[in-house]
Formats: C-alpha cells, structure tokens, sequence
C-alpha cells in the first residue's frame, strides 16, 4: 500500500470523497479541510508500521488465523 | 461508618456484619451525589427512586439471611453506555438519546444480581470515542481533585463519581484506555482484563475487536470483588471464553516473590512526553515490586509505539462502520469533535483494515514470543497529570497497545504530580492471568508511595 499523506492530494481527496459518496455520506465543503487534515495528522505514521511488519520473518494469513481461533474455541 | 469514601471491600464487611444499613449509605451516597453533581457533571442519570426500593430489599434479605456477597447492598455507578432495562442510554450522544433499553446489559444483570446499589448512569463523551470527557452534548466532566481539570475518557463520570464519592465503584468501558486514562487521572484503580473476560453484550460498541469492559475503584481489592462478579462466560456474547473466571481476591496478600517483571524502558517514542512525577510513580512503584521480592529487569519494546497506531486506525475504522448510518442520516446531529474523527476513516484505502489486521497478528507473535519469559511489564499508564478542561491530549499511547493484544492491564495510581493531580503506573499480564496481575497491583498499592489517598473533600 503506497498511502498518500498530504492534504492537499487530490487523489486522496477523490478517494475519501468517493468514499464518502458510495457510503451515502455528504460532508459539507467547508468541513472537507479540516477533517481530512486532522486525518492525515493521525495516521501519519501507519505506513511505517505496516511496513514493519511485512518485514517480520512469519506471515500468518489473518483471516486464516482467525478461522482457526473459531475452531480451537469449539 | 460515615465516610462515604472508604473502600467498597470495607463497605461490604460493614454491611455483611450488619454494622451499616445498605438503605441509609445509600441515601447518604444519593444526597452526595445531590449536593456534589452540578458542579461535577459525573451522572447523566439519577436513580435514586430504584436505588432505594433495591437498597430497602437487600436490607430485608441480608436481615433475613439472605447475603448475596460482598457486593450486596453497596452503591454503585454504571457507565452511560450499558443498558439497563427501562432507561436510556444515549452514550453520550444526540443520536441515541430516546433509546430505551428493553433488557440489562450482562454486566448490569451481573451486578444487580449481586445485590448492588446502581445509583445512577455516568456522563462520557459521544460513542466512548475521545480520550478526554469532552461532550458537545451533555459538557464535560470535572476532576474532583481540581475542578478545572478534566477526568479523561471516556468513562469520564464513573472517575469523577468514584474519585468523589458518589458510588464505591463503577463500570467503565476500555477501547484505547477509557477505563484506565479517567481512573490514571482521578487517582483509582483502572482494571481492564483480558479480551473476552467480561461480557460487552448490551454495551454500546465502539470497536468489536477492543471493546473491553471492567470496574474503576478506590482500591485494588474493590476491583477484585467488581470483577469476581462481572467475569465470566456469557453465551449472548461470542467474544467471551469458557475459561475459569472469579476468586480474584483469593491471593491478593501472596505477594511477588519470584515474579518477573518487565520494566519497559523503551517504548518507540523518543519525546519525552512523560512527566517527572510519571516517572517518579513507575520508579517507585517497581521499587515496591522489586523490595518485595520480585525480579526486575529493563525491556525495550518499541513495538508499543506500532500497536498503539494499530488500536487507532482499528478504533477508527471499527468505529465508523458501526456508526455509518448516522453519518449519513444524522450528519448534524452528531458533535463536531467526534464526527470529524470518524469521517476521517473513510480516506483509508480499501485495503488498509485487512493489513492492519495482519499487522496486528504478526506483532501479537512477536511481542508473545519476546515476553515469554516475563510474568508482567511495568510502565506508565497515562503519561502527564490531568490536562486543563477543554483540552484533548491523545493520551493512551501506553493503553491502546493493550486492547491491540487484549492482554489484562491494571492502572494504580502512585504519587500527586503537579498540582497536586494524581499520576499512575500500569502493570500489564498476561491473557487470562488476571489474579498475577492483580497481586502485584496490590503490592504496589501496599507498599508503594500512594498511601491510600482520596480527592479532597469540597465542601
């Protein structure tokens, strides 16, 4: 995942907005800079970590991980 | 007895022994709650009507022999987020508001069966989604040891009721630290136990995956007593364990010898955000692990910093998939504050929560595997005193990386930092190995610097 973090992207903004639209949601324009740069100040660091753990030597399927707590749970 | 903030096990003993009348302390705990409220904001509602009628018949069973146990008869509070049959909750929000709930949460049925004294709901912020007690709503809760402080978040009313006096213990919910930053920040005890421990079912969600649900008290033993009776398995709520659950006072007194301890020494910031009298309260406190026997040894673990930024991103996505709907249907009906925050979600790539998720899998192993020798860490919980009202800090770097594993950790406050606002350590165990944790805890209530302090009395 390559995230882009500045505000001023317009390819993150197409994507939130689109986002926005597909879930119904209508965010009104004055709203729009102030909400996603609050964002973008919270997530910055989100890429490094993930980075960071791809780069761990196991690579457990979550989801498989996951199937397998349900069974051991019985 | 007439002091309304003893301890709740001392309450309980006073009553079993029928030396206290469970209707007059309650009575006395609604008129401080009457007289202490309006300047703290810490209840959205009082019960003081059904507090009585269930204080007058636990006084008829207990005089009849009927003791239901130590929390028979003692007045308790009850976040906002928990159903309880016939009232509302409204967590916080606009949106909820005039929802009345058909049946008690778990954790509500759990007490009541009990025999508590639930006097009333506690004030938080909207959704249980801010670390801080602010609420456009419904205002913010006051410190009871400076009024112009804030509480923390979320179970920002149960702190301030508990802190204050106005119940001997109270349920709190724990996303990212709502039960540990308010209790770090009024000087209680904040246990949140393992994921799955106790019951989320009837408790607004926040975040499926972090959710936890637990007690805030005066003291270590209270919290013991408060989850011997909100633990255990609940066939209604998939998250739960068929796992023992109680007993959890039984060997508070057996100390530490032989226990192993982390003591974290770095953690992935290097900011230096933590206030002298934090750090102060964690030197001293693993001082009292250590004096009475158990071993200390330093620990880097940076990987505190990445499972913290997990619990956000998880909280946050978690968080606006559940209240979607009133985004797009009650836009302007929900504050500013936390709209904005849940909003945000949606700029993540459609591929973000899945690699967070295994993000989240592949640094639990590793963390597993670099613990295993370790019986508890040691650390900071909230890193500063309580802020000034209206201002939100992030304060749960040390917390949310708990709800991330959905390892136990318990908050137990240490010393009063800068004015005279308490501060706190956190000791974190391992899953389901909630009586280690809380032996521990008691040793640094015992013989740490704290002494068993209370807010002061306001008059």
């Amino acid at each position: 995942m390559a995230e882009v973090r500045d505000v001023g992207d317009d390819a993150i903004r197409e994507r939130w907005l689109a986002n926005l639209r597909a879930a119904g949601i209508s965010v009104p324009e004055a709203d729009q800079e102030r909400i996603l740069g609050e964002w973008v100040k919270r997530s910055g660091t989100l890429d490094e970590v993930l980075a960071r753990a791809r780069a761990m030597e196991e690579s457990p399927d979550y989801l498989a991980d996951t199937v397998r707590e349900e069974l051991d749970r019985g | 007895m007439d002091n309304l903030r003893t301890s709740l096990a001392d309450l309980s003993l006073a009553i079993g022994s029928r030396e206290v009348s469970p209707l007059e302390i309650t009575r006395k705990t609604l008129a401080e709650i009457e007289r202490r409220n309006p300047e703290l904001n810490a209840f959205r509602l009082v019960l003081a009507d059904e507090a009585e009628e269930s204080a007058r018949q636990a006084e008829n069973d207990i005089a009849a022999g009927a003791y239901r146990g130590p929390l028979h008869g003692v007045p308790v509070a009850v976040k906002d987020l928990m159903d309880m049959r016939g009232t509302t909750t409204p967590a916080g929000s606009k949106v909820l508001a005039d929802r009345v709930a058909s049946e008690d949460s778990e954790v509500v049925a759990r007490l009541k069966r009990a025999g508590a004294i639930i006097v009333g709901k506690t004030h938080m912020p909207e959704f249980a989604y801010s670390p801080a007690s602010n609420n456009e709503h419904y205002g913010p809760v006051h410190n009871p040891w400076n009024l112009e402080h804030d509480t923390g978040g979320s179970s920002s009313g149960s702190g301030a009721a508990v802190a204050a006096g106005l119940a001997f213990g109270a349920t709190g919910s724990d996303t990212g630290g709502s039960i540990r930053m308010p209790s770090s920040m009024c000087g209680l005890v904040g246990l949140k136990a393992t994921y799955g421990r106790v019951s989320a079912r009837g408790a607004q969600t926040l975040s499926w995956s972090l959710d936890h649900v637990g007690p805030m008290t005066r003291t270590v033993r209270d919290a013991a007593l408060m989850l011997d009776v909100m633990a255990g398995y609940d066939p209604g709520d998939i998250r739960t364990r068929r796992v023992r659950a109680g007993g959890y006072t039984e060997s508070l007194e057996a100390g530490v010898v032989g226990m192993r301890v982390g003591r974290i020494v770095e953690d992935g910031w290097d900011d230096n955000a933590t206030t002298p009298a934090v750090l102060n309260g964690v030197d001293r406190g693993v001082a009292a692990l250590k004096e009475a026997g158990a071993v200390v040894v330093d620990l880097a673990l940076p990987e505190i910093r990445d499972l913290n930024e997990l619990n956000l991103t998880v909280l946050n996505l978690e968080a606006a998939a559940y209240y979607e709907r009133y985004l797009s249907d009650r836009y302007d009906d929900i504050g500013q504050w936390t709209r904005d925050r849940l909003l945000g979600a949606y700029a993540f790539s459609p591929t973000t929560f899945i690699q967070v998720m295994q993000a989240r899998t592949r640094i639990r192993r590793r963390v597993e595997r670099l613990l295993a020798q370790f019986d508890l860490i040691a650390l900071p919980g909230v890193p500063h005193e309580a802020p000034p009202l209206g201002q939100v800090n992030l304060n749960g770097r040390y917390m949310g990386p708990f709800n991330t594993l959905g390892w136990p950790a318990i908050v137990v406050p240490t010393d009063l930092g800068e004015g005279n606002l308490p501060v706190s350590m956190q000791l974190v165990g391992k899953p389901w190995r909630e009586r280690t944790l809380l032996r521990a805890a008691r040793t640094v209530e015992r013989d740490g610097p704290w002494n068993g302090r209370t807010a002061p009395v306001l008059e």
